[in-house]
């Protein structure tokens, strides 16, 4: 086996070999052809076989993988190719040789990309993860990034929710900022961009994560929270390659929440208030007409099934994708084109989302100091639906699950409101129909987005190139609301009504790179690249809204139908940056290397006192397995030692925020709408970036030939000057301010371990593993402050704080009351006048529930020991976030075929459970509770779990609704099978794959809601919040991938 | 690195501080914008007007629970009450407006006209009055505050702040409110200003100058001196002949709820008005007043949609309300009907009268004790009834938010202040303080404003104690619903003991009235007179002191 030959010198090699081989004469030979295949026994094209020990004899495998070379017949034939292993063959007089090849999982010739340039694996000084096309290809997601989740050490990946096209949280070595956005900064083929949600799976080649401050520095004050590089697939020089890959979805919930059953609930309504619903569900005897009612007593409820509203809600879907693409070119243009539909009907009812790509690339060698290379991507996502947030799914658990004697159950299904609540005072038009919700409120949000991407590269000496690249990339947005006349909405307006979002994002940036590159004696390599970048970006917006509509059915269409117009609204913003840029890399006899960056970067977001911030980097490496004592010891393959350190910056928070200004607002005088001004916010002069700096020590470790390699790093990055929002006494006129304030450490340990357990010509297993231990600590705040409140605010009763972040402790902490079980008849005295009295060391929530402690309610524990409840009792009850979290996949070739399954865990973060304490709020009229309810406390079920109906207090939050969110999820499984060429070739296709895939098939936890992976609130400070998120679904994909 | 190029920021959208306030016509921007946050939530679109104010002997809240909106109107809530903290800021930061303005108009005076230079003396006495008022609206509810002079007192650390002594708090007040006496002139009068509508004049300034003294001079300062500076400030009102009450008292209601702007009567009134509203946009000026306080309406009854009703009148009030059948107030203030969607104004209850279904009314259930029933937690104010006052023109589609005005301060409340003041200052009814409250009750009853009668005027002769008692149920009449009764209560040092003999009396109405009257249960003496600092502020800023029992 070779090793560590460059691709330059492979190519040099194939190339020599053809052109020597025409000259080679016959002595003794015979012609051997065969067929060249991969692992997966698709023909591989461009395959060197050569004669062993005699190099200058060779060929390569045409566009068929099939070859054919004249050798003695004694000889013995070296196959080789990029990225697998070479394999020997000894031709023994046969004429007909087919080798299999397999995958070289001797990773460090990959060519990685790095920003504004590319290095070999083996050259990296700082933490870089990639992840290649193969490891994303199975997975059928809205995005990418789905796909990326438990693939990466370090990176934790979690969705919003299950909604169709949801977002996705990421996190590049933990949260490091407060209020400023969290996320990576992404990089799609050197341009920045704001997601890579608008990307087609089948479009990507490798995705590469620069983790460590040494190898973001390159993008400065955008990198603090680490950088994606993303690259697209391109063109190759051979025969045009046309590849479908079709496949077909089946998706339902993979969870429902038991809710009690009518029977339960009647008892609960009469329990709550027998005053008002004492007769709502059952009466004994007969109406005024003479028939008896249709329910004599409670127990006629017994066999009553009511109405299911998950099952109404939910349903069960198919939907499809295809993908297309051509790929070919020859030695100097290059080009792809490429069409994707992904379909996703949610499991909700009308919900869903579609996105739909095209793209075209071409890269021409126009002479040989010029390459020009051409993108055009285009992108539409149409998403639709109400989802399930802002009480939406919470409607659906605690919807009336039988109408009583009043209502029936088609008129409670088919009504807007209850027919009972209405009939109330107290009647809240907040609380409508769901599932009627879905059905009349539209909202299609459509993004359309075209990236245009240019670059020339000019070599302009033999060492010395320059390359100028530019994007344009703008991105129009329509979001469309209508409330038709049966919605809620509309009756709350009294009629229906309807709005019209515009936006259009643009921007535009252009870099220019001059690199030089050179070797000298031999030993000492050189890489210098100097580099300048200007970019702009824009917001324009336009708002619609009228309402008095005649007629629902043209809805957006024609908005000029609303009798009356209510609102418009534009807005326009610009920003932009300007950065210059420079990386040295040196590296002595591949075993010394070093690196050197630095970035200036200036933005016009901050104070005229802090426009310009400056990241250096530093970091080295030892390739220890390349000095000469380790020449003997064969089983380490590779070992390198990497140490880095660098400054990173965060300037992502909204604009003007250092500037004194006036907003408009309206005002009414009289019958006249006018304009006033108010101050808009206490501007901060002195606002700045966010600066993190990482220090990042590294172990690379191959063992065994490459057979076991191992990537370990572990880091101390600390953020400090953090972009704030601080919390502002009121008495300054305002709630909060922008500041630079604070410091957040995040220590942590990644490991990656790839391992091929086995390999043979048709069975092969390989595992590859990652974990990631990261540990949060904030570690300072504003002078004279310890610690920092958040407050979800789900839901407008809910106005307490629920978070709190302590310095010296983890962000995502909750804060609430410990829940100690529910008061006992034995926790009090009987006192002489009949009355109960709590017992002496039972601590007293009296004062605190405004009501007397009394058998059925809620106990906090009293944790300042003063004897009663009050909010010094409050304490950080749970943490969203995970003590380690990663991934396992497990790859088999087993003859033709495939079989890929991986896990994702994450363990040690705690849920909270919002949904569950607003669907177990018992004291509610009219409203259905979790099951859970049903076993509340009673004075005959001594329950000291669940309080009595009126046992607690509304909207508090206590450890009882704090959950442990660990868990070990399958997400994807997949089995595909390859069918044998011998039977394609005669329909001209080159490969048929056939497998099934499915998503989430199973998910192990203690979690009680829908699924422990979610994050509704997306806030740095409030990880782990579920309030009405969407539920998960479980997808099963049939697929086919064809080739021809 | 040359990177110093232009990375200047630009907003688009909003205006730069610098860079505006060039002429009275911008500064009146931003003057308005102080007026504007009259009508957020924490003041008078809900809180200051509707929400704090409910509990006393004349209203409580609808419900039998304390649950949702219910609890602070029945005072069973904790210092962590969003809206208590809403209330705050919105107060703080009204407040922030006002120093901002005037510290950015003082900056750009010397550039202007002379002309203009009229007008932003003016309009900085407007601003100073407004002040005033959010600061006076501060310390009677939270009684001790900061007091926040200037924008540059916002960068200050939170544990730097203090708490001003309610007595400091005042004397700023009296400061801004004598100043904007000074240098406003009455609306009457006003050469200077365009409009003058539903803004600050001197007659507003007089009038809540003397409603400042009179309560400096209660509970909790009881500075008795007050009393007569509060007499002298509504004398050169009263006597100035620039206001005077409306002939009729129902005029009031139809003008508030139809943006009528009369500054004859109306001193103070925040005006609320938005032509756009879709029940999804509530950044714009709409308030509570008809909805929250109206006569209850079901849902989709009226083009306005559902009145939710949510103050009921205390049925002992109209029990106890004297000469009820002669005083036009009394129906004018007291809905004894609902709207309903099917049959329109909706009897509150019905009784098998003679074997013959009745509509009952409130005069009935005052005679005969067996009909009352009917009207425990029903009755409703019935000052803004929107579906009898509100024009088409002026009609908002909302479940929750109407265009309907409020009155902050009535000419007839200066005049039963001023009767008051009299009394206390002297130790005695004088004839000016006669006058006044006779005035205020000739027109309560549909008389000449300025002719004695003996249907309507007090008593001759009362002594100072039923003097005393005689104005203060005068306010009960005049006044119903209008959201002064509880700080009234608060400043006589009588609103625990009021609340607790209304829970008591409940039962001369009927024996179940009780049920409804759910605020006594959780009133608490010395406690509830001042709403809480805010938990919130408490945690921020270590030198606050929580108020009593808090």
């Amino acid at each position: 086996m070779e090793k560590n030959i460059s691709i330059t010198k492979r190519l040099l090699l194939v190339a020599v070999s053809l052109l020597l081989c025409i000259s080679a004469f016959a002595q003794q030979e015979i012609t051997v052809k065969g067929v060249v295949t991969d692992e997966n026994n698709e023909p591989l094209i461009g395959v060197g076989v050569l004669q062993e020990s005699a190099a200058s004899n060779g060929v390569i495998t045409d566009a068929n993988g099939k070859y054919s070379i004249k050798v003695p017949s004694n000889a013995v034939l070296v196959f080789s190719y990029i990225s697998y292993q070479n394999q020997k063959v000894a031709v023994r007089g046969s004429s007909s040789l087919n080798v299999k090849l397999l995958p070289d999982n001797n990773f460090l010739d990959e060519v990685v990309v790095v920003g504004y340039g590319t290095m070999k694996r083996s050259d990296l000084t700082g933490s870089v993860a990639s992840v290649s096309s193969k490891a994303i290809e199975d997975f059928k997601t809205s995005s990418v990034v789905e796909a990326l989740g438990g693939q990466i050490a370090g990176v934790n990946i979690t969705a919003t929710d299950g909604t169709p096209g949801a977002g996705y949280d990421i996190k590049i070595r933990g949260v490091g900022s407060v209020n400023g956005s969290s996320d990576p900064l992404f990089i799609v083929d050197g341009f920045e961009v704001g997601n890579i949600d608008y990307l087609a799976n089948q479009d990507i080649k490798s995705i590469e994560v620069l983790k460590d401050a040494s190898a973001s520095a390159i993008y400065g004050a955008r990198a603090a929270n680490g950088v994606v590089l993303v690259t697209t697939k391109s063109g190759i020089d051979g025969k045009p390659q046309i590849m479908y890959n079709g496949s077909a979805s089946y998706r339902k919930i993979s969870k429902t929440l038991d809710v009690m059953s009518p029977y339960d609930f009647v008892k609960l309504q009469v329990e709550v208030d027998p005053a008002k619903y004492g007769s709502t569900y059952y009466k004994a005897g007969n109406d005024e007409d003479g028939n008896p009612y249709a329910y004599q007593s409670a127990e006629d409820y017994i066999s009553e099934t009511g109405i299911d509203w998950q099952d109404e809600a939910f349903r069960e879907t198919w939907s499809q994708n295809h993908d297309i693409s051509i790929i070919g070119g020859n030695k100097n243009s290059k080009y792809t084109l490429s069409y994707s539909h992904f379909d996703e009907d949610g499991i909700f009812k009308n919900s869903g989302y579609a996105k739909n790509t095209a793209r075209g690339r071409i890269t021409q060698k126009v002479t040989k100091w010029l390459t020009v290379d051409a993108t055009v991507n285009y992108t539409r996502t149409d998403k639709t639906g109400i989802g399930t947030s802002g009480g939406t799914l919470v409607s659906v658990l605690n919807y009336r699950p039988v109408g009583g004697l009043s209502v029936t159950n088609d008129e409670l299904l088919n009504s807007t409101y209850d027919p009972l609540a209405m009939s109330e005072s107290n009647f809240n038009s907040n609380n409508s129909n769901p599932v009627k919700q879905t059905e009349t409120v539209d909202i299609n949000n459509r993004v359309e987005q075209w990236i245009a991407n240019g670059s020339a590269t000019l070599q302009l000496t033999k060492h010395l190139s320059f390359k100028t690249s530019g994007t344009y990339n703008t991105k129009y947005q329509r979001y469309d609301t209508f409330y038709g006349t049966e919605s809620s909405q509309a009756f709350r307006a009294g009629g229906a009504y309807g709005s019209t979002q515009m936006t259009r994002g643009f921007n535009w940036s252009n870099n220019n790179v001059l690199t030089y590159q050179n070797r000298f004696k031999l030993k000492h390599n050189l890489n210098v690249m100097l580099g300048h970048e200007t970019s702009f970006s824009s917001t324009e917006y336009l708002l619609g809204q009228a309402k008095d509509f005649p007629f629902d059915n043209l809805g957006n269409d024609n908005l000029a139908l609303g009798a009356t117009p209510s609102q418009v609204e534009t807005s326009l913003s610009k920003s932009r940056r300007l950065s210059f840029f420079a990386r040295a890399f040196y590296n002595f006899d591949d075993k010394y290397l070093l690196t050197a960056t630095v970035r200036a970067d200036g933005s016009t977001v901050f104070s005229s006192k802090n426009k310009c911030g400056y990241f250096p980097s530093f970091a080295a490496a030892w390739n220890v397995s390349k000095e000469a004592f380790m020449n003997n010891v064969d089983w380490v393959s590779n070992l390198k030692l990497r140490l880095g350190w660098g400054t990173v910056g965060n300037d992502r928070i909204a604009n003007y925020l250092s500037m004194d200004l006036y907003t408009p607002i309206k005002y009414g005088v009289g019958s006249t709408q006018t304009t006033v001004m108010v101050p808009k916010q206490l501007a901060n002069e002195n606002l700045k970036w966010e600066g993190s700096t990482t220090t990042n020590v590294g172990l690379d470790l191959g063992l065994f030939k490459g057979r076991v390699n191992l990537v370990a790093d572990a880091f101390i990055k600390d953020t400090k000057d953090l972009l704030l929002a601080q919390n502002l006494a009121y008495v300054t006129g305002f709630g909060s301010q922008w500041q630079n304030i604070g410091k957040i450490r995040n220590k942590g340990l990644e490991l990656t371990l790839n391992t091929v357990n086995f390999s043979n010509g048709n069975f092969f297993w390989s595992t590859d593993l990652n974990l990631s231990f990261i540990k949060n600590t904030l570690e300072s705040l504003q002078d004279g402050t310890d610690y920092m409140l958040s407050r979800s605010g789900f839901n407008s009763n809910f106005s307490n704080y629920d978070y709190i972040a302590y310095v010296g402790q983890s962000l995502g902490n909750m804060y609430g009351y410990v829940f100690d079980g529910i008061y006992q008849y034995s926790d009090f005295n009987m006192t002489p006048d009949d009355g109960m009295a709590l017992k002496e060391g039972v601590a007293d929530i009296s004062e605190h529930a405004g009501v007397a402690a009394q058998p059925g309610m809620t106990k906090y524990k009293d944790l300042d020991g003063n004897g009663i409840i009050n909010t010094e009792d409050r304490d950080v009850i749970g943490n969203g976030l995970p003590d380690w979290y990663g991934g396992i996949t497990n790859t088999f070739n087993i003859f033709r075929f495939d079989l890929s399954f991986l896990f994702q865990f994450s363990y040690g973060n705690d849920v909270y459970n919002a949904t569950r304490m607003f669907t177990t709020q018992s004291k509610a009229d009219r409203q259905n509770q979790l099951a859970e309810v049903a076993d509340r406390w009673t004075t005959t079920n001594a329950s000291n779990k669940v309080p009595s109906a009126e046992g607690y207090v509304s909207s508090e939050l206590y450890s009882r609704f704090i959950e442990d969110g660990s868990y070990l999820r399958l997400k994807n499984i997949t089995l595909g099978y390859t069918l044998p060429e011998k039977l394609l070739k005669k329909i001209y296709v080159s490969k048929l794959r056939v497998y099934v895939t499915a998503q989430n098939l199973f998910c192990l936890t203690n979690y009680s809601g829908y699924d422990p992976e979610v994050n509704t609130l997306s806030s740095n400070l409030m990880p782990g919040f579920d309030w009405g998120a969407y539920p998960k679904s479980r997808a099963f994909t049939f697929g086919i991938e064809l080739q021809f | 690195m040359p990177v110093s190029c232009s990375l200047d920021e630009t907003s688009y959208t909003e205006m730069e501080k610098n860079s505006y306030l060039n002429d009275a016509g911008e500064a009146e921007t931003v003057l308005l914008g102080v007026y504007e946050n009259l009508t957020q939530d924490g003041l008078y679109s809900y809180h200051l007007s509707l929400y704090f104010t409910l509990s006393t002997d004349l209203a409580k809240v609808e419900g039998t629970s304390i649950t949702n909106f219910r609890n602070v109107p029945n005072n069973a809530y904790t210092s962590t009450e969003t809206e208590v903290q809403t209330t705050w800021a919105d107060l703080y930061n009204a407040i922030y407006d006002a120093n901002d303005f005037l510290e950015r108009v003082s900056g750009a005076y010397d550039n202007y006209s002379e002309s203009d230079k009229k007008l932003a003396a003016v309009y900085i006495a407007e601003a100073r009055a407004l002040r005033g008022l959010f600061y006076f609206e501060l310390v009677r509810w939270f009684g001790n505050v900061a007091l926040i002079t200037s924008t540059e007192q916002s960068k200050q650390l939170p544990e730097t702040f203090t708490q001003a002594t309610p007595v400091q708090v005042y004397e700023f007040i009296e400061k801004d409110l004598k100043y904007a006496v000074d240098n406003l002139p009455y609306a009457k009068d006003d050469a200077t200003r365009s409009s003058n509508s539903y803004r600050f004049s001197k007659g507003g300034a007089l009038g809540l100058l003397t409603k400042v003294y009179a309560t400096w001079a209660g509970y909790p300062v009881k500075d008795e001196s007050k009393w007569q500076a509060a007499a002298e400030t509504a004398k050169v009102l009263v006597e100035s002949g620039k206001h005077s009450l409306l002939s009729n008292y129902e005029q009031l209601w139809k003008n508030t709820c139809n943006n009528v702007w009369d500054p004859s009567e109306s001193l103070i009134e925040v005006s609320f008005y938005s032509p756009s509203i879709t029940g999804q946009n509530d950044s714009d000026a709409s308030g509570r007043i008809g909805k929250w306080n109206g006569v209850s309406t079901g849902e989709g009854t009226i083009s306005s949609g559902r009145s939710a009703g949510n103050w009921k009148v205390v049925p002992t009030f109209a029990l106890n309300w004297e000469n009820h059948q002669n005083d036009k107030r009394f129906a004018l203030s007291i809905a004894d009907y609902k709207y309903v969607k099917a049959t329109g104004k909706t009897a509150l209850a019905t009784a098998t009268i003679g074997g013959v279904k009745t509509d009952l009314t409130l005069e009935m259930a005052l005679a005969n004790p067996d009909y009352r029933k009917g009207f425990n937690g029903t009755l409703s104010p019935a000052k803004w009834d929107i579906a009898k006052y509100v024009t088409d023109a002026n009609v908002l589609t909302d479940a929750n938010l109407s265009n309907v005005n409020w009155y902050i301060l009535r000419y007839s409340d200066v005049l039963l202040l001023y009767a008051e003041a009299m009394n206390e200052w002297k130790g005695g009814p004088t004839t000016e303080a006669y006058e006044a409250v006779n005035m205020v009750r000739r027109r309560g009853f549909g008389l000449p404003v300025n002719s004695a009668s003996t249907l309507s005027d007090l008593p001759e002769g009362l002594s100072y104690e039923a003097f005393r008692t005689a104005v203060r149920k005068e306010r009960t009449y005049e006044l119903a619903f209008e959201g002064h009764r509880r700080q009234d209560l608060v400043r006589w040092g009588i609103y625990y003991d009021t609340i607790q003999n209304t829970y008591a009396s409940q039962t001369d109405w009927n024996e179940d009235a009780q049920n409804y009257y759910l605020c006594a249960g959780y009133t608490i003496k010395g406690k509830n007179e001042l709403l809480p600092i805010p938990q919130r502020e408490m945690d921020m800023m270590k030198q606050f002191k929580q108020n009593p029992l808090w």
